[in-house]
């Protein structure tokens, strides 16, 4: 350092003494010297609160080599991203919070405003859209990869899908494998809950494929999705430990919407007709089709088919 | 006087920074400011039974973009590893931190912190799992960088245990 110079004071290193360990006179190098092969790179340490510095150390077989590059400049680059990150982050996990109703003291919340769901703990009927997604092919897929490459897979697709339920006022109910089932319709907005729902399962194609186009320009495997949509009254209440509660809904729109998904094509959505009647806004990109059994009921279902 | 390296260790926003300058200034803010790379601090600690000198690095957390570099961990004589009460994932996230802890610096004493005690309407973490971590002879204590609650007390038996394991 002393040899080569540059600017050490700006280092807070000040009167450098040679043949004395240096781990004494820079306290933040102590613990990296001396290095006995390789080298190491530290970014953005902040010895002071006055400056930021890149440690590069390299071994030779003259000794080793220390670089302090000023890392000012960079440290406020990366913190414009990891911030806003972050922040989202945290503000998504607040809002799945809110949602979900895990808030066990949101009855009687702090601030005095009421929770955005309400609903007895003890369970009550409510009028719902419950929406089913499954990813197609997802099981012969996660039997020829390795655990860890599908679980990552799983992740990116599940996270798209589980997305754009919560995004869309949807609670998400549970994750089964490579399925998801949300519940529209609890949460108070001006839309019906088989609008929230259809526009939920409509994005959450769009979402897909746009997933899609993004991994297969990389050459990794893609995936579709097919969705089932059915509406009706369901009983919803909390179940779970304390800790961790989770919603829970019962009824037939939740064994309708269920089948309807199993029927699904990949890339289509198929609703029953409680569904279709409750959509507000246009319908007219929905056919109908076979008719569907539930039970040894028989009902008819409308699809959507996604653009390829 | 004795010097000690310690490090604090982490998932993002779970409050690391915050402990710090709860022991170090006795202030907190609700201002989240993310830390970039490390911070280093120093503050020395003085009990009945000892003083020493501590080197606090407080590390960047971790997130799902961002491995926290572990090399920052060399010459750590041991770490506080903390977990948000609030965020019950950011407790798995330090269980796998302290596997990469152990990979560099090899066993040390460390202290898992439960922070953010002071809400604990919005608390994710079950006793029993606590229960668990106790039973395998780990220090957990609950924390509020908020409140100061246990800030002190996380920073001293740390520094306890090892100065202990030294004289041993
Ligand atoms: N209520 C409460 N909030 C806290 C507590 N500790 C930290 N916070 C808040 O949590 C947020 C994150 O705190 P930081 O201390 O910056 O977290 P960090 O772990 O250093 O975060 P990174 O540097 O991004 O890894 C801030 O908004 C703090 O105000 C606590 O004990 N109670
Ligand atoms: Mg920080």
């Amino acid at each position: 350092m002393l040899d080569w110079g540059g600017n050490i004071e700006a280092y807070g290193i000040k009167s450098l003494r040679r043949n004395q360990p240096v781990g004494q006179q820079v306290f933040f190098l102590n613990d990296f010297l001396p290095l006995k092969h390789g080298s190491l790179y530290f970014p953005c340490v902040k010895p002071s609160a006055q400056f930021s510095t890149d440690i590069h150390i390299f071994h030779t077989d003259d000794g080793d080599w220390t670089l302090l590059l000023d890392a000012t400049e960079e440290e406020l680059r990366q913190k414009r991203l990891q911030q806003k990150g972050n922040e989202v982050r945290l503000l998504r996990k607040e809002l799945e919070r809110m949602l979900e109703g895990v808030n066990k003291d949101s009855q009687k919340d702090e601030t005095g405003t009421s929770p955005i769901i309400m609903f007895r703990e003890l369970g009550e009927f409510r009028d719902v859209a419950v929406l089913f997604a499954d990813i197609d092919k997802f099981t012969t897929y996660s039997e020829t990869e390795s655990p860890e490459v599908m679980l990552k897979t799983l992740n990116y697709f599940l996270d798209a899908m589980v997305r754009t339920i919560t995004d869309g006022a949807g609670v998400l109910d549970k994750i089964i494998g490579d399925a998801v089932m949300g519940i529209f319709g609890l949460t108070p907005t001006t839309d019906t809950a088989a609008d929230l729902a259809v526009k939920a399962g409509i994005k959450m194609q769009v979402n897909i494929a746009e997933l899609n186009i993004l991994r297969r320009s990389t050459g990794q495997s893609t995936f579709n999705i097919s969705i089932g949509i059915a509406s009706g009254p369901v009983a919803v209440g909390m179940i779970g430990a304390p800790y961790r509660k989770t919603i829970s809904a019962i009824g037939s729109a939740v064994n309708i919407a269920a089948g309807l998904q199993k029927q699904a094509c990949p890339c289509e959505i198929l609703i029953d007709s409680a569904t279709l009647q409750n959509i507000r806004e246009d319908r007219s990109c929905f056919s109908k089709t076979h008719k569907f059994t539930n039970k040894h009921e028989s009902l008819t279902a409308y699809s959507y088919k996604a653009p390829l | 006087m004795i010097q000690k390296k310690i490090c604090l260790l982490g998932s993002f926003a779970v409050g690391k920074t915050s402990l710090v300058k709860r022991f170090i200034h006795g202030k907190f803010s609700d201002k989240y400011l993310t830390t970039i790379g490390v911070k280093i601090d120093k503050k020395i600690v003085h009990t009945a039974d000892f003083t020493a000198k501590l080197l606090i690095w407080d590390l960047a957390g971790e997130d799902e973009f961002q491995k926290v570099r572990l090399e920052y961990l060399r010459g750590a004589s041991g770490y506080l590893l903390v977990a948000d009460g609030t965020r019950r994932e950011t407790l798995n996230k330090a269980l796998i931190l302290k596997e990469g802890a152990k990979a560099v610096i090899g066993k040390k004493p460390f202290v898992l912190l439960l922070n953010k005690a002071d809400l604990d309407g919005k608390w994710e973490i079950e006793p029993n799992l606590v229960n668990d971590f106790v039973q395998k002879n780990w220090i957990v204590m609950t924390t509020s960088a908020k409140t100061g609650h246990g800030v002190e007390e996380a920073f001293q038996i740390l520094t306890r245990e090892m100065l202990e394991r030294e004289n041993n």
